[in-house]
């Protein structure tokens, strides 16, 4: 029963990743009045490119070759610890928040050193770039992962996420609204997306994402791509968990399963809105403004913190 | 408990330490002999052997094992053995280390063709030897001894390669902070045996309702100041990234990976007697200061392109992550939860035994470096990899765990120590401030933990990948065999205790009941490791496997479609063609979070354009960039000054007549009995 929750939940989310991305392209595309690609077009994109020849530096040596594979993997394995159409996780075990987000550490590390790899000049200014914006979003994160654990009293996520629907009045409570907005800016960070990194951008000296896997090629970028718009996804899901959990199946029934696909395709429908609209807006920050916003991320989660303890002395809660 | 256990677990005690002191003496008698070098360090792979079996035998059988040499050979009080699970834990780390250490130093001794190797040789092993007995020392005054004999040893070692102004300069840092220490452990030691009546520390902690209160704290404080100095934490670290590099790298790797971790042995020694009778402040200070080590140490080292003073000051990082698990011990322990208080501490306690690894690990990857290249300056280097493999890979190893990068290792303790902090809500009537304070030491060390990561992005990538910047780095060559083995055999203990933290949460069991008592249980079966109050759980062994497979799956994906080629081609270098200097330096890498904070660094740059005789042609230019290391300019340079124009006035009283002197000693004598008499 795991194994197939484990294989419908990592197969949803490799089905609809490449799907978000050109979502978000799709709404892009329509706000500047264009008509913009068909919806599948990530997907033939993915599948042109695993069919395409692979060319590795000579001065390449083991990392290169194995950052795809090891950014896919690491992104099926935090697929597998947050709930996506069931409060039932099949890896909760294995897994709470925090190793949720230091696992892709793990895939940051070695695609930061792929940049480095082929010793050419653009990946390693995106690797500092990238390391350096990373370090920053860590404490943002982690302090409003200290807020939200502390408010459900458990760090499993699937327990947060239990917790945090039966918790009355959240979305008039100070804490809830500011570690939204604070998990919000850092997800915008981790996933390279405007105002952080242009991910449609292919001026080599402003990239940070694209720049770092600029030596990777046909088969193995096919799967570097499927392995990002998939972290994108994994990553926007956990935060529809944590503040919109509303919708997940309680019971493993096809009715409940089939409800609770509705309701991801209509709260990724409005994210990807969102994101759309975030991005239009602004145009890409220069790089030294962004620690600025990724210290407001972190102002936010300490507020929320305060916020927290206020309003429990305050008795409002 | 049987009473053969005990005798068999002394004989090989004894063995170990007669084979460490055969080890450390013969060699200094023949200090040109290579031979006599490596058959002391043959000895030394031996008796690493022999003390593992040791302590892993104390640890499984709990109670302490403990012999005294016959009283009358003393003066006072004969040394007294006790070796309990404390010491058995960190006996255990000692032997480690001393097996792949030595078992490195036998062909690294090639790298020092032609100086004293049995100088080298003998004194490595004498230190072995006196953090063995301070380990194992229940009696204070043989503790100081042997406090004072490694300090010594070590200093001897750090002098190596004497002739080098850096390494004086060190050791002078280097002997000047530990003795500010040691002053203050003596003080210490002299109130312990003041109050409780006796110099053993076994028998102290039941005499604690005697302690009056400022006793106490003052013998934390100065339990603090003394064993963090050895321990490298700020500010009292100045020494520790001077000295470090300058020693010969297996050296560095024992300073590094042991030496400092007698200070938390040390520190761990004193908390179990007093901290009964702990206060509030006594945690969070320590919470305080081992946070700002910790990222403190961090920042310095990113800042670095000499490859072993980058490893040095991730030795003050790594240091202020265990004291935040100690410190968060100290805390749940006032407010008397045992069960969270014995969590962060194992944290602490595994993260001490991770680091000593990994250290260990990363500073013998970095001594074959610079064994085959001749330099430690990382803007030379570069495209090891290809040339190296079995190095780089064991190095990749040790840089993923001390970076916290799951499944590893160091991911696990870190993960303990996070759980610890988030845990504080827990506590009912803890003051709100300490709500705010504690989460924020968390993101303290998420800061810490994720500019870890980048520092070791720079020095795997600067080092090992790309193409080599220079000369040197290209005709390197990989490593003799033995040397691979004692690095691998220290990358798979990162990989076994990431993938079984009950390992090393069973082993200090121990630990936890004697200072927690009975009910400091962690539940962690083969796979499973769980937060207090199932709070959480992880298994790194489920995402090891979880991660294979789909690492397969991946690298299946790319054959799957069609019959694409891969080929091999140089790099694009828009046209030109693309050398080593084209590539990012480790200074161009941190440039970004120099700038970001600028105000810790204070970044200075100097710019010199030589024009010649026509000012519209430049020749050359010249560019110098530095950082301040605020805490020598603005606190050890005043000291130093300070210091030097109080001996100056000093001098004024230097008769050179001996009844003069004799005086001032008697006045001391008088003072100290009059201070720390007994009563």
């Amino acid at each position: 029963m795991i194994l197939l929750l484990a294989a419908l939940q990592v197969l949803t989310l490799l089905l609809l990743g490449p799907l978000f991305s050109t979502f978000i392209r799709k709404v892009h595309a329509r706000i500047q009045g264009r008509q913009g690609p068909p919806l599948p077009q990530g997907h033939y994109d993915i599948l042109k490119l695993l069919r395409k020849d692979r060319i590795y530096s000579v001065r390449s040596s083991f990392v290169t070759r194995i950052t795809p594979a090891v950014n896919f993997a690491v992104v099926c394995v935090a697929a597998l610890m947050i709930p996506v159409l069931t409060t039932t996780v099949p890896f909760h075990f294995a897994g709470d928040f925090i190793f949720f987000i230091y696992l892709f550490g793990l895939a940051r590390f070695l695609t930061a050193l792929t940049g480095l790899d082929a010793g050419s000049t653009f990946g390693g200014m995106a690797s500092s770039r990238e390391m350096t914006l990373s370090s920053l979003a860590e404490p943002a994160i982690l302090l409003g992962f200290i807020v939200v654990s502390t408010a459900a009293g458990s760090m499993d996520i699937s327990v947060m996420t239990a917790q945090l629907i039966d918790l009355p009045g959240k979305y008039l409570n100070p804490f809830f609204i500011l570690t939204l907005l604070s998990f919000s800016i850092v997800i915008m960070a981790e996933n390279g997306r405007v105002p952080f990194d242009n991910p449609a951008t292919h001026l080599e000296l402003t990239m940070i994402h694209e720049g770092m896997v600029l030596e990777l090629s046909g088969r193995d970028l096919g799967v570097f791509q499927l392995a990002h718009t998939m972290r994108l996804l994994v990553l926007t899901v956990v935060a529809l968990d944590v503040f919109f959990p509303f919708g997940l199946a309680t019971e493993f029934t096809a009715y409940a399963l089939f409800v609770s696909f509705g309701a991801l395709l209509l709260k990724l429908f409005i994210a990807g809105v969102v994101v759309a609209y975030v991005e239009t807006a602004n145009a890409k920050y220069r790089l030294f403004r962004l620690p600025d916003l990724l210290t407001l991320a972190f102002a936010l989660s300490l507020i929320a913190l305060i916020a927290y303890y206020a309003t429990e002395v305050a008795g409002v809660r | 408990m049987p009473e053969g256990t005990i005798e068999t677990l002394s004989a090989l005690f004894i063995t170990a330490v007669v084979l460490l002191a055969t080890a450390g003496l013969s060699p200094l008698f023949f200090p040109r002999s290579k031979r006599l070098a490596i058959f002391s360090f043959s000895l030394g792979v031996l008796a690493g052997l022999t003390l593992a079996v040791f302590s892993l035998g104390a640890l499984a059988n709990g109670a302490p094992v403990k012999f005294e040499l016959p009283a009358g050979l003393f003066p006072t009080e004969p040394p007294a053995f006790l070796i309990d699970t404390l010491s058995a834990f960190f006996c255990l780390i000692l032997s480690i280390l001393l097996t792949a250490i030595s078992l490195y130093s036998v062909r690294y001794l090639d790298h020092y063709d032609g100086t004293p190797v049995g100088v080298l040789a003998g004194f490595f092993h004498l230190i072995v030897l006196s953090m063995l007995i301070v380990f194992s020392a229940d009696n204070s005054y043989q503790f100081l001894i042997a406090w004072e004999l490694m300090t010594l040893f070590a200093f001897f070692l750090v002098l190596y390669e004497y002739r080098k102004e850096q390494a004086v300069r060190a050791a002078g840092y280097y002997i000047g902070v530990s003795h500010f220490g040691a002053l203050f452990l003596i003080v210490m030691f002299i109130l312990l045996q003041k109050f409780s009546g006796t110099v053993l520390f076994s028998q102290t902690a039941a005499q604690l309702a005697n302690f009056p209160r400022w006793s106490l704290n003052f013998i934390f404080i100065a339990a603090l100041i003394g064993f963090g100095a050895k321990a490298g934490i700020f500010p009292l670290h100045v020494w520790l990234p001077l000295a470090h590099p300058v020693a010969p790298s297996n050296v560095s790797a024992l300073m590094s990976g042991m030496l400092i971790k007698t200070g938390i042995y040390g520190l761990l020694r004193i908390l179990l007697i007093v901290h009964g009778s702990a206060e509030l402040w006594w945690g969070v200070l320590l919470l305080a200061i081992a946070s700002s080590s910790a990222l403190l140490g961090v920042m310095y080292a990113l800042m670095e392109h000499d490859l072993k003073r980058l490893l040095a000051y991730h030795s003050i990082e790594n240091i202020g992550i265990i004291l935040i698990g100690v410190a968060m011990a100290l805390i749940f322990g006032f407010f008397n939860m045992p069960v969270l208080a014995g969590f962060a501490l194992t944290a602490g306690l595994f993260h001490t035994l991770n680091h000593a690894v990994f250290k260990a690990l990363l500073f013998l990857g970095a001594g074959g470096v610079h064994s085959v290249t001749h330099t430690r300056d990382m803007e030379q280097l570069g495209g090891l990899a290809r040339l190296m493999p079995w190095t780089a890979a064991a190095f990749l190893i040790g840089a993923l765990s001390i970076s916290a990068i799951p499944p590893l290792n160091g991911f696990v303790s870190e993960w303990m120590t996070f759980v610890s902090i988030i845990q504080v809500y827990r506590i009912e009537q803890v003051p709100q401030a300490l709500r705010i304070i504690v989460p924020l030491a968390g993101a303290m060390l998420a800061l810490t933990g994720a500019l870890a990561a980048a520092c070791f992005v720079k020095v795997f990538g600067i080092v090992f990948l790309g193409t080599p910047r220079s000369e040197k780095a290209l005709h390197a060559k990989e490593l003799p065999v033995s040397m691979r083995v004692a690095q691998w055999l220290l990358a798979l203990i990162c990989i076994v205790t990431g993938a079984f933290p009950f390992l090393v949460i069973n082993a200090t069991a121990g630990v936890r009941i004697a200072f927690f008592g009975p009910e400091a249980l962690i539940p962690a079966s083969a796979g499973f490791l769980s937060a207090p109050g199932g709070a959480g759980t992880i298994s790194t062994l489920a995402v090891f496997g979880a991660l294979f497979f789909f690492l397969t799956v991946g690298l299946l994906l790319t054959r799957a479609f069609g019959k694409g080629r891969t080929s091999e081609h140089i790099t694009w270098a828009c046209g030109g063609e693309a050398g080593g200097r084209h590539q990012y330096t480790a200074t161009g890498f941190s440039k970004p979070i120099r700038r970001i904070f600028s105000a810790l660094y204070q970044p200075k740059k100097q710019i010199v354009v030589d024009t010649g005789d026509n000012k519209y042609q430049i020749r050359s230019i010249k560019f110098h960039g530095m950082t301040q290391n605020i805490f020598e300019r603005y606190l050890y340079h005043p000291l130093i000054d300070g210091v030097g124009r109080l001996s100056q006035k000093v001098l004024s009283r230097q008769e050179g007549n001996i009844n003069g002197y004799l005086a001032y000693i008697f006045l001391l004598f008088i003072l100290m009995l009059l201070v720390g008499g007994s009563r």
